[in-house]
């Protein structure tokens, strides 16, 4: 479990310095116009 | 990556590699047997044989992906091939873990193999868990044999879920060829939907195969034998997956991945109005989840053609 817990530290130190590619990031924002958007009550 | 989704993945690994799980099927709301027969175990009132196919919903956001990835609806994301041996259920599985990465994709630090689980450790990460009886015709000794083989040679999980190389197994691949290996024919992949947004994140995860084996069409000719929920009764699963069908109608080609997911500091996310639809676990009081989608996502009419 110890060497888990070592495993856990870093990768909690890597995942920090992670960002989505920008045309990534830019798709998992809904759009602007809710009738565009089958998945949001006006 | 997010920094809990990585906490939770290590210790799971941890666990896998020994922690000992106790299953109380008190504790849980569903654990039906289904059939009438004796099997070959007796897991707590399930009658368990090996080469029993496996599948299961974890209810976690990327879960929920793997069902709106395909032209066909699945409401399982994973599976796996049972095991029954030394009197001890345990599940074969396509399973990896992601690993510390600066850049470039997650698939591209994602790394597995073959593995072996106890059924208590498997149904533990499970929203719901069921399993089904292949067809009669199927050899289930040939099915188990083939799961034991490519977990001893070793076989490595495949993050790119392309169908077309045999090298490297995803979960539902490595089921679908434990399966045919016991005479069951090949099920028909599934197209990936041609959804331009989908496109965009699956180009980044270097997904490029254009069908895909979904759990979905592993239990088509199968018959299940047991179901099981911590959280949802059996009547809540149905509704459940009713409305994640749903979500699916709904997912149609213009549609933004953004519309259901959201990104944070904890990962993937489902977006608020998602969860609280799925978490609703119950059609009451409508009649059908298109009826229950209306009232909670807005009106929907399916386009014509």
């Amino acid at each position: 479990m110890s060497r888990a817990l070592l495993m856990a530290v870093t990768l909690a130190i890597l995942s920090g310095c992670f960002t989505l590619p920008r045309e990534v990031a830019s798709e998992l924002e809904p759009v602007a116009h809710h009738r565009q958007d089958h998945f949001h009550k006006p | 990556m997010s920094v809990v989704r990585a906490l939770v993945l290590v210790f799971a690994a941890a666990c896998s590699g020994g922690c000992a799980t106790t299953l109380t099927p008190a504790a849980y709301r569903t654990f039906d047997a289904e059939s009438a027969s004796e099997g070959e175990l007796d897991f707590h009132g399930l009658p368990l044989e090996s080469g029993q196919l496996v599948v299961s919903d974890s209810g976690d956001p990327d879960s929920l992906l793997m069902s709106l990835l395909g032209e066909q609806y699945t409401p399982y994301g994973h599976a796996g091939i049972l095991s029954i041996e030394a009197g001890k259920a345990y599940v074969y599985e396509g399973y990896a873990l992601l690993w510390p990465f600066m850049n470039g994709p997650p698939t591209d630090a994602m790394r597995g193999r073959i593995r072996r689980v106890t059924l208590e450790q498997y149904i533990s990460r499970q929203r719901v868990t069921a399993i089904f009886d292949p067809a009669a015709s199927v050899d289930k000794a040939a099915v188990v044999a083939y799961a034991r083989a490519r977990h001893e040679d070793g076989t490595e999980f495949d993050p790119y879920f392309d169908w077309r190389d045999h090298t490297r197994l995803y979960c539902t691949e490595f089921a679908a060829l434990a399966l045919h290996a016991g005479g069951q024919p090949l099920p028909a992949p599934v197209r990936v939907r041609d959804n331009a947004s989908l496109r965009v994140a699956l180009d980044w995860l270097k997904v490029q195969a254009p069908e895909i084996v979904t759990a979905g069409s592993l239990t088509q000719a199968a018959e299940r034998v047991a179901l099981v929920s911590r959280r949802l009764t059996a009547r809540e699963v149905e509704a459940y997956f009713a409305a994640k069908r749903e979500l699916h109608r709904r997912f149609t080609d213009d549609q933004k991945i953004g519309n259901i997911w959201s990104w944070t500091w904890r990962g993937l996310q489902l977006r608020p109005q998602i969860e609280a639809f799925l978490e609703a676990s119950s059609l009451w009081p409508h009649e059908t989840a298109a009826d229950l989608a209306d009232d909670w996502l807005g009106a929907f009419a399916q386009p014509v053609g």
